[in-house]
C-alpha cells in the first residue's frame, strides 16, 4: 500500500510479546498527533524549588528544609535522574560544608563527604560557591520515592542557599 | 559575610550546640544530634550581643585598613603603590 491511510485501534505483535518495528533504516517516522504516554525515554518530571536560606551547625548530615522531591516510577526497571543546584558555603573559622542526596532514608553519597562540598584551603576564611548534584538512580520500585538534599558542616556553620537564590531539585524518570 | 545571627546567639549560650534554621526564623530551629533545646527568649536575648559584635568587627576592619594605609604613607608609599600591594 503506497501513500494510503491505515486505520486501526490497536497494533500488537502476532505472538503477544516481543517488538514491533515501524519503518526501516534510512526512513523517518513522524508522530503528528498529540503526544501520548509511553513514547520516548523521559516519562515524567517532578521539581521542587526553594527560595529561603538554610543554615546548620550540625556535623552529621541533616535534612535541608524544603529541598525534596517525590516521584513514583512507572516501572521498577526505570531509572531516576536527580539534578540539584544551589549555593553552599561555610563561615569564617569553618573548614568545609557538604551536601548529599538521600533516597528516602538512604544516603546515596559518601557517608561523611556526601556528593559535593565547598572548602576554604586554609580554613580561616568564609567561603561560598555553587554546587550541583547529578545522580542517575535505580530505585527498583514502583512506590513513591522521595529524594532529599542533606547538608552538614565540617566545623562552624554551613550555609545552603545563603542569599535566598532560587535553587531546585528535579527528578526525571527515564525509561530503561 | 556568611553569618546567621540566630546560630551565633545559640553558640554564645552553648558552644557545643548543633542546630539548623531556615533564614533567621526562630520558629524553625531544629536541634541536632541530641542538643538540649534552648528557649527562644534566651536566644533572643543574645542576638543584640551578636549584632554588636558584628558591628564592632566591621568597624575594626575599617579602622585597621585606615591605620595600615596611614602607616604605609608615612613610609613614603604613594596611593597607587599602596593600591598595588593590596
Amino acid at each position: 500500500m503506497a501513500d494510503g491511510t491505515l486505520k486501526v485501534g490497536t497494533i500488537t505483535t502476532s505472538s503477544g510479546s516481543g517488538t514491533i518495528t515501524i519503518g526501516q533504516s534510512g526512513e523517518t517516522v513522524n508522530v503528528s498527533g498529540a503526544a501520548g504516554t509511553g513514547f520516548g525515554k523521559v516519562l515524567q518530571v517532578a521539581q521542587t524549588t526553594k527560595t529561603s536560606s538554610f543554615s546548620t551547625s550540625a556535623t552529621s548530615f541533616t535534612e535541608v528544609t524544603g529541598m525534596n522531591v517525590s516521584i513514583t516510577p512507572s516501572s521498577a526497571s526505570n531509572k531516576i535522574l536527580v539534578l540539584m543546584n544551589a549555593s553552599l558555603g561555610h563561615g569564617s573559622g569553618g573548614t568545609s560544608a557538604h551536601v548529599t542526596l538521600y533516597r528516602n532514608s538512604t544516603n546515596l553519597g559518601h557517608s561523611s563527604n556526601g556528593m559535593n562540598e565547598v572548602s576554604d584551603a586554609n580554613g580561616s576564611n568564609s567561603f561560598s560557591g555553587g554546587v550541583g548534584i547529578s545522580w542517575l538512580d535505580s530505585p527498583s520500585t514502583t512506590s513513591s520515592t522521595t529524594y532529599t538534599i542533606y547538608a552538614r558542616t565540617g566545623s562552624g556553620t554551613a550555609y545552603f542557599n545563603n542569599n535566598s537564590e532560587y535553587c531546585s531539585i528535579t527528578a526525571i524518570e527515564v525509561a530503561s | 559575610m556568611l553569618i546567621n545571627k540566630v546560630l551565633e546567639a545559640i553558640k554564645k549560650i552553648n558552644p557545643d550546640a548543633q542546630a539548623s534554621i531556615t533564614d533567621e526564623d526562630l520558629n524553625t530551629i531544629r536541634w541536632e544530634n541530641g542538643t538540649t533545646p534552648i528557649s527562644i527568649a534566651d536566644i533572643q536575648a543574645q542576638i543584640p550581643v551578636v549584632e554588636q559584635e558584628i558591628a564592632d568587627a566591621a568597624a575594626k576592619k575599617i579602622a585597621d585598613k585606615a591605620s595600615a594605609n596611614a602607616k604605609l604613607k608615612a613610609l613614603g608609599l604613594t596611593d597607587d603603590e599602596i593600591e598595588a600591594i593590596k
